[in-house]
């Protein structure tokens, strides 16, 4: 049960890349490529939690004789400029959809193709 | 004097950006030109300066002295260093001697008061090179190629022609599903190790056995890699971006983007993975893939009908050779020589095509234009094509011999046959090339070039110094030695 976890991640990856291979439009693409990136994040914070982890802030007096587990940080805070960068990269792809459908008025990859084959 | 021999590695990245933000800043094209110009200047100098210390030791640069295994770290060796010096080198090479070639093909299709950011994106996109090649941190690499691939999709998206924009998209989907895959990848690798410290990775996977997880992460990693160097299966997307984007902005791009792809697998597999097992499988993997990339894009070239898209495939297929030597542990000598060499034949290609390109859009064998008195020009391309298509006495030739030597010694025959035969066929469509620019019939359009040619002229004179000092620049780089590998 413990992969379940995993196993969501995989679906979820690859629902992005089918969105973003198959789709004709560019915003449906762009749609494709957010969910995509999600499935990392879910599967580097599934890698830093531990059995029984709580959130990791320092809450034991003495470090040495501490009840408590904590979950790793690190992926969070790696998750954290992942998103960052994928905000990023969908604010750009979206800047370049824009332009393009001010260009030829339309985001289909198809027409697009079309259009520029004439 | 001090802080600069103690701080140097964070100061060769730092420079550049502040010269990005400091672009940004300026509103005006000629003061972002100065800005960038003065930018890499120091950069270079830097970078040549601290060569002197790297030459010596790897010096390890701990960030905010926070040190490795939590902190960044950047490591610099006689591995990347000399990289570093060469992409400062190109970009200066591209700023000083490419003004006017910028303000004709790029800067001009950008709407006023916006094109000074043309100069901080080229910037921004050498800050995420040199990191990439400075880092000793595998998440660190990951944002690193991030940068520098945001920045290069918008570098890409501007150019004469609206159909840059889609390539640019194009290059934007395939490059985001590359990266991520790195980044799958180096999650593998921080799940089997619980780090992300390239050198401390390293120390973990050889004192224990080899786990599928490690397996798993390779194949991600370098699928990745594969997808983002647009090699063979994937390379259809470079073939749509690279054929509609500005030229000139890719005697940038493609001198620097194969180099730094060879880099981070060298990186990855001989200093975090390290294991005898799993580079044998992956040179058993790429060594096909490898030849299928020379056969196929060399024929691609010979039978594609656009000016343009023979030099694009020409690309293409040399990260076929490069993949076919990373593939051979004896051959880094040569891989790096390959790689300089082709980064300054491509440069001179494209070159060309900008300064065509420049007077005329359509490039296509068919109705090519005639070139009106320009002798120098024919000059200097006749130059260019003859080193770029190995003829004898030409440093390409040189190594394709050396290439032959090493494959036959190694007994590969399978990919020695496909190599004389790509270089050979390499050959027939570098006429195709000559054919269009010396014989074009004069009943077709007429151009003339009016563009300055001092950096077509300096780079040929660069490869005729390479070709005479090629030995020494390999020595003097230090890439003779067995020691970096």
């Amino acid at each position: 049960m413990q992969h379940l976890i995993y196993i969501f991640a995989i679906i979820i990856l690859n629902a992005g890349l089918f969105i973003m291979l198959t789709s004709d439009n560019y915003v449906r693409k762009i749609i494709g490529l957010g969910i995509f990136q999600s499935s990392v994040l879910i599967f580097y914070i599934s890698l830093g939690k531990t059995k029984d982890g709580i959130v990791p802030i320092d809450i034991c007096q003495n470090a040495l004789n501490c009840p408590h587990t904590y979950s790793s940080p690190i992926p969070h805070v790696l998750m954290l400029t992942a998103i960052v960068v994928g905000f990023a990269t969908m604010s750009v792809g979206l800047a370049l959809i824009y332009q393009i459908k001010r260009e030829y008025n339309t985001v289909n990859a198809s027409e697009l193709d079309q259009r520029n084959r004439q | 004097m001090n802080i600069l021999a103690k701080h140097f590695p964070a100061l060769q990245i730092l420079i550049p950006l502040a010269g990005a933000l400091l672009a940004t800043l300026s509103f005006n094209r000629f003061f972002a030109w100065i800005i960038a110009i003065i930018s890499m200047l120091l950069s270079l100098v830097l970078s040549v300066y601290a060569f002197q210390l790297t030459k010596i030791t790897s010096i390890f640069y701990a960030f905010g002295n926070w040190s490795a295994p939590i902190g960044i770290e950047y490591r610099l060796d006689n591995l990347n260093q000399p990289i570093i010096i060469f992409i400062n080198s190109v970009l200066l090479f591209f700023l000083v001697f490419g003004k006017e070639l910028i303000n004709a093909t790029i800067t001009n299709y950008i709407e006023d008061g916006k094109q000074h950011i043309f100069y901080s994106l080229l910037l921004f996109a050498q800050v995420g090179y040199l990191g990439v090649l400075s880092t000793n941190d595998l998440f660190n690499i990951y944002v690193f190629i991030e940068i520098s691939s945001l920045s290069t999709y918008v570098l890409m998206s501007k150019g004469r022609s609206s159909k840059a924009l889609i390539g640019a998209f194009d290059y934007l989907i395939m490059g985001t599903i590359g990266a991520t895959l790195i980044l799958i990848g180096i999650g593998f690798l921080f799940a089997r190790t619980g780090s992300l410290n390239i050198s401390d990775i390293a120390n973990i996977l050889s004192n224990s056995a080899s786990s599928r997880l490690v397996m798993t992460a390779v194949a991600f990693f370098i699928t990745g890699v594969i997808l983002k160097m647009a090699f063979f299966p994937m390379h259809f997307w470079m073939v749509r971006s690279y054929s509609s984007t500005a030229p000139f902005v890719l005697t940038y791009l493609a001198a620097i983007s194969s180099i730094l792809g060879v880099y981070i697998t060298l990186r990855f597999i001989h200093f975090t993975i390290d294991n005898k097992t799993i580079i044998t499988t992956l040179s058993l993997i790429l060594r096909p893939i490898a030849i299928f990339t020379i056969a196929i894009c060399t024929f691609l070239a010979l039978k594609s009908s656009d000016f343009k898209k023979v030099i694009i495939y020409s690309t293409a297929s040399q990260i076929g050779y490069i993949f076919l030597l990373i593939t051979i542990p004896e051959a880094k000598q040569l891989l790096f020589q390959l790689l300089i060499i082709d980064a300054v034949n491509k440069i001179a290609l494209f070159t060309i095509v900008a300064h065509i390109q420049n007077k005329k859009e359509d490039l296509g064998f068919r109705n090519f234009v005639y070139i009106e008195k320009s002798t120098f020009f024919k000059i200097l391309i006749a130059f260019s094509l003859l080193f770029s298509s190995g003829m004898p006495i030409t440093s390409m030739f040189l190594i394709k011999i050396n290439m032959f030597d090493l494959l036959i010694s190694k007994n590969l025959i399978t990919e020695l046959v496909i190599v004389v035969l790509g270089s050979t066929l390499a050959l027939l469509y570098h006429l195709k090339l000559a054919k269009a620019i010396f014989f074009s019939p004069y009943h077709n359009e007429t151009i003339k070039i009016e563009t300055k040619l001092y950096g077509l002229t300096a780079i040929v004179i660069i490869q005729i110094v390479s070709l005479i000092y090629m030995n020494t620049m390999t020595t003097i780089a230090g890439y003779t030695t067995s020691v970096i590998l």
